[in-house]
This record gives structure tokens, sequence and C-alpha cells, in this order.
């Protein structure tokens, strides 16, 4: 409160001079307000800061000067004429007459002035300008909103961006998880073991348990793969199927999803669902052993029938199936039926190909007195078609003479397989008529140029055998086939030329014809391409193999022969052999 | 009685949780520079994942979206319909409730249900 009293100054006048030397020395706003709120001094740095002279203030109301806004400083400096009692540090937000539009902020403090006599002359006031620290404070709040601002959705931008990273991670290894499948069932006919492998792929990505069932035609569920990461686990697992096995006449969830082909996903499993399917209470105790949380089961659909069930369960992981495993489960599923109809199919394919190829060669060669005779046939590729090599040792018409034959016919599979029987069964019926092999080969191509089913043609090596008491007389042909290599006891390598053309090829072939002379402990190989035709530059290197190899087995028996031979074919491909391979042995007995 | 969410259910529904989470620490480092009224930029609290948008909320709306922790404040047409449901429309943004399946969770993940 300031009270003005005149008695202690020289003179009015000099305390005028002393207010207006203050007024202008303070580097504040200064005014002073007649009670009824009328400017009746001011200060220049106030009229400055308001942007009038000031003279334009003096006797007008605030809000003449300041318009409208200055209501609220009106508004001060009436409660302080009122209430005698100071205000300080009032922030003021204000447009000023000087600068149309903009704001300025002050923090002014108002307080009454009052006479000796304690009555009110005025209100003062001291403004400071504050607006350039406003502001700056404004600038502050705007930097530091956005900033947070910026945080909170970069924050949020990671959280989204790491969760797009874990769907591509997953959809990656989810995309990896079916290409290994793939490359498994590629890789192997062997279902039972593939599906193994599979439904151990399976663990953890897909759920903590895999089992793939496969119903039997008379109804039995036979789990044929199961996989859990704790080995102890699936042995329970076996165990149970074992003692309490399923049908498909039973309900259960497996039996279900077969029965209707349908995704069958239970995304939990209450107490009452394990009571329900327990036969005892030994069975129950053991299906709350596996903690089972939820369950998905999808059919082993193929397009003739439902196969069995793959079988998906969460347990102790407490995961629960996603829209994306539900997808990923239909893809294995479908994956693996596929794989076990085709190996199913590969499989029936194989037996009749074996079966066939069985037919195509002596079920065993006959004893001959005096020689020692011995095969090897192997199928080429994944003896799945049958092959067209053949060979054949039988008896003629005459007493004590007998034929060997081998022979390749052209192509592979059913057609193949025709043809080498027709060859075969002309032959053995054409050396009961002729002595010569060339007339019997010439019979052959006559029948085969008559087989208006088929264009394929035959090579084939007839040798007509008549062991004696010191040796053999061997009368032999060839039709576009190799010549035998004659393998002396002494270990001399002769390779028999015996030109031919092909048979079946052309209505008048020539077959050439040669007569040897085997001893006692003499060999005779016939052998047909596969044995020596290798994917090599070098054309000769098969038929060298084959005669080093020979050489190295001077004195050994026709059944060792054989074997050694086939096992250097074969070891001379690069994999499983392209080309069949059939290898007759017929040594002289020493 | 809610079932068990499904695993999708129960990822959108900590996903937007965590969003809430990030939104929540944003209201609380600008009340005190924010001006009653003033529109601040929050988070979008949608469960989808390529989603880099703002919703405009003041402080207020903000709170009373707040007084639920099963209420979320996306931008229109974010709302993924089997789990969620759209109560109320703004000028900018929608209110989107959980599905019942989902309360648990995101009633777990609200800090400001704690104590």
């Amino acid at each position: 409160m300031t009270r003005f009293d005149a008695s202690s100054l020289v003179s009015a006048e000099a305390a005028n001079a002393l207010l207006d030397a203050v007024y202008d020395a303070i580097p504040l706003g200064l005014a002073f307000f007649s009670p009824e709120g009328r400017f009746e001094r001011v200060n220049q740095a106030l009229a400055d800061m308001n942007g009038m002279a000031v003279e334009a203030h003096l006797g007008r109301s605030i809000e003449e000067v300041l318009g409208e806004e200055g209501s609220r400083i009106t508004g001060y400096v009436h409660q302080v004429a009122e209430t005698r009692r100071a205000l300080v540090d009032q922030q003021i937000a204000i447009g000023v007459p000087g600068e149309p539009g903009g704001v300025r902020y002050w923090e002014a403090g108002y307080f009454p002035v009052l006479d000796p006599a304690g009555e009110l002359v005025g209100v003062g006031a001291v403004v400071r300008e504050v607006t350039e620290r406003h502001r700056a404070e404004d600038e502050r709040a705007r930097l530091l909103k956005e900033a947070v601002t910026a945080r909170a959705h970069a924050e949020a931008a990671l959280l989204r961006a790491e969760g797009a990273q874990r769907v591509a991670e997953l959809e990656r290894s989810r995309m990896e998880f079916l290409a290994e499948v793939g490359r498994r069932m590629a890789d192997s006919m062997d279902y039972p073991t593939t599906l193994q492998g599979v439904a151990e792929s399976a663990v953890p990505i897909l759920g903590d348990w895999c089992v793939i069932t496969i119903a039997e035609p008379d109804g039995r569920l036979e789990p044929l793969a199961a996989a859990h990461s704790d080995p102890a686990k699936v042995e329970l697992l076996r165990d149970l199927t074992e003692r309490y096995p399923s049908r498909l006449d039973e309900p259960s969830a497996v039996t279900q999803a077969i029965l209707t082909g349908e995704v069958l996903l239970l995304g939990e499993i209450p107490a009452e669902m394990l009571e329900e399917a327990a036969r005892d209470e030994e069975h129950l105790r053991v299906l709350h052993g596996l903690g089972l949380q939820s369950v998905l089961v999808v059919p082993l659909r193929t397009p003739e029938r439902t196969l069995g069930a793959l079988s998906l369960a969460f347990a102790e992981s407490g995961r629960r199936f996603t829209d994306a495993d539900v997808s990923l489960a239909v893809s294995l599923a479908a994956r693996s039926a596929l794989h076990i109809r085709n190996a199913q199919l590969y499989t029936e394919r194989s037996h009749i190909a074996r079966t066939l190829q069985a037919g195509l060669l002596p079920s065993r060669l006959p004893e001959i007195p005096g020689l020692e005779v011995a095969a090897r046939y192997q199928a080429a590729g994944d003896q799945n078609d049958v092959g067209g090599d053949f060979y054949d040792v039988f008896p003629t018409r005459e007493d004590g003479v007998w034929v060997a034959l081998i022979g390749d016919v052209s192509g592979k599979g059913p057609e193949a397989a025709a043809l080498t029987s027709l060859t075969r069964h002309t032959l053995r019926t054409a050396s009961l008529q002729h002595q010569s092999p060339a007339e019997n080969l010439h019979v052959l191509n006559r029948a085969l140029l008559a087989d208006t089913t088929t264009t394929r043609f035959s090579t084939v090596l007839y040798a007509r055998l008549c062991p004696g008491a010191s040796g053999a007389r061997v009368t032999v042909a060839g039709g576009g086939h190799p010549g035998p290599l004659i393998l002396r006891a002494g270990g001399e390598l002769e390779r028999v030329d015996v030109r031919g053309t092909l048979v079946g090829g052309v209505a008048d072939p020539e077959f050439g014809e040669r007569d040897l002379r085997l001893e006692p402990g003499d060999l005779m190989l016939l052998y047909t391409d596969g044995v020596t035709e290798l994917r090599t530059r070098d054309p000769l290197y098969g038929d060298r193999r084959l005669a080093e190899t020979l050489r190295g087995l001077t004195g050994a028996s026709a059944e060792q022969v054989v074997e050694e031979v086939r096992s250097m074919a074969v070891g001379l491909q690069d994999g499983p052999p392209r080309d069949d391979i059939a290898v007759l042995a017929i040594k002289v007995s020493p | 009685m809610s079932t068990a969410p499904s695993a999708r259910i129960r990822r959108i529904a900590l996903n937007e949780a965590r969003f809430r989470a990030i939104n929540d620490r944003l209201e609380a480092d600008l009340q005190a520079v924010t001006a009653e009224g003033e529109a601040l930029d929050f988070v979008c609290e949608c469960g989808h994942i390529e989603c880099r948008e703002a919703v405009s909320l003041d402080l207020a709306a903000y709170e009373a979206l707040r007084a639920d922790s099963t209420h979320f404040a996306i931008v229109p047409g974010h709302e993924i319909r089997d789990v969620e449901t759209v109560v109320e429309s703004h000028p900018g943004y929608v209110v989107v409730e959980k599905a019942p399946e989902a309360h648990a969770i995101v009633e777990e993940e609200d800090a400001r249900r704690e104590g």
C-alpha cells in the first residue's frame, strides 16, 4: 500500500518532478489510474508497450485505450480500489493498439494509492513486458509436444514393425518348413519314415505334438508317425495307442475329421471331453498326463478318399492355433496325403514291376554237367519300370546241348516287357527246331517284324553250348550285341567279335556266327551294355575297366565273377545305375 | 460367460493395449504444456501392423476414453470387426470396444487399473 505524504516533500512541484524522473527512469511500465479506472499518469515505457503516446492515455478509460480486452485490467483496478489490497503477478495476454492482431504478454501488479488520511487516491500499476519469455515458453512447449508426440509415434511404429517382422519371420519359417517337407517327400517313397520326419519337423512350429494317423481298411486307426520334443512323451503316446487302440467307428476328434473330411479345431480341451474319451481311470490319467490345451485335426484327403488325419496339439507351451497355423496344417496335411497316396501307388507299381521282371528272367538257372553257370541282373533307376535286359539258359532237344542267351530290348516298361517275353520264348521255341544260332536269330527277326503292335527291336547274343568231357564247344551268333569275353584259365582275356544287325530292325539282317572252344577253367562272360556304357568322355573306359576286373578274377568261380562284374558296373555309375545290368558267366569246370 | 480368446484375438488385444500404454505416456508427458481443448496427436490404437496414423483428441476426450479399459481410439475404418465393435464416432476417430473374450486381457494390461 502506498501513502502519499506531501509534507515530507519539499514542494508539490518537486514531488511531481521526482515522480516524473522515477516514471521515466524505471524500465517498467508504470501507470496511475483514478479509482474509476482512467489513466491519470503513464510513463513512456508503458506508452511504448501500448504503442500510443503518453498523452493519448491520459483521462481515458482502460477500454478506450486497449479496447474490449482492457476490461480484464479494469477489473483488477476496481478490485484493488475496493479491497485496498494489492494484486501481484497477474498474467495478461492482450492485443495492443500499436500491433494489430498481435498478442503481447504482460506480468502486472496493481496496488492502491492512499492519501495520509487513508483515502483512496487511485490505483498504481507496474507492468512488465514478458512477451518474449512467453513466446520462448510457447516454443519450448511446442517443441516438447512435437518431440514427445514423435517419440510416441516412433515407439508405436517400432512395435508395429517388430510385429511385421515377426509375421515375416514366421511366414519365412513356414515356407522353409513346407520346402523341407517337400524335399523329404521327394527324396523317398518310404512314406512311414518320411512322415515320421515330417512330424518331427512340425514340432514345435505347428504344435507341441504332431501325430499322423492312418485309417486301415479294417477300420483300425494306426498312428503312422508321432513327434514331441520330449521322446518320453512319444513313448507315452505309443504305449497309450497300443493299450487303447482306436477305431474309425469309435467317436473321437480324429474319427470326426476323417469321416467328415473337415478340419476340426478344439480351442480348449475341457475336462469333460477327456472324461468322455477315456475308457477307464488309467486311460483318463494318461490322457490328463498329455497336458493337451488345444487340438487341431486335419483330414488327409485325396481325390479318392480320406486316408487318415494329421493331429496337432499345443500342451505345455500354452500356445493357441492361429489362422496361419491352421492354414499351414492344411497345406501339410494335403502334402502328406498326396505323398502317402503316391508312395502307395509307387509301391504297387514297384510290386507289379518286380513281379513282371521276375517272369522275364529264369527263376533259377539250370545245372549243366561240366559247366558252372551264374547270372546277375540289376534293373536301372528306381526299380519301378520293367527293364529291357534279359538272359536265359535252357536245354535243347539234343542231348547235352544247351543254349545261353543274353539281350537288350529297346525301351522300358510294359511294351519292352512284352517284347522281352516274345524274344525269350521265340528263341526257346526256335532252338527246338534249329541248331544254328544265326538261324534262330532269323526266326526271331521274322517274329519281331511280324508283331505289328511294336516298332521296338532287340539285341541278342545267342550261345549254343556243347559241354564235353574236357571242355566245351560253343557256337555264338550276335544280333547287334557285344560279343562275349573269354577269360582263359591262365588269365588271358579274349574278346570274341560277333558281328550282326539288330534283331527286329530290318527284313534282311545279317547275323555273324563264331565257333569257340572253351578249355577246363575257361570262363565265358556274356553281358549287356549297362556293364560298360558309362557317361564319360572316354567311350572305351567301361570296356577297359571290365577287362581289368576280369583279369583280376582269373580262377574265380562263375558266381564270384558275375557278382564282381555287377559290383564294378554299379560302382562306376554316379549314383544308381541308369541302365539295366545283366551278366551271365559260363565256366568250364576245371 | 466369455470363451477363451483365440491366439489372434489375444495378439490383437495385446497389441492395442501396448499402443494405449504409449498414449498414456504421451498424455502424461504433455499434460503440463497442453491447453484446455487443445488437440493432441495420439497413436491410432488399432491392431493393424501396417498402420502409422494418428487420432486427434483433446485431454478431456482422452480421459473419457480411458475411463473404460475395454475402449480404444482408432482411425475410422481401422476396426477389426470380429474382435471389436465401434461404440462411438467422433470427428477423426472412433471408439471401439473389445470383444468380450478379450476384456480380461486388455483390463489386465491396463496400468491404470493397478492399485
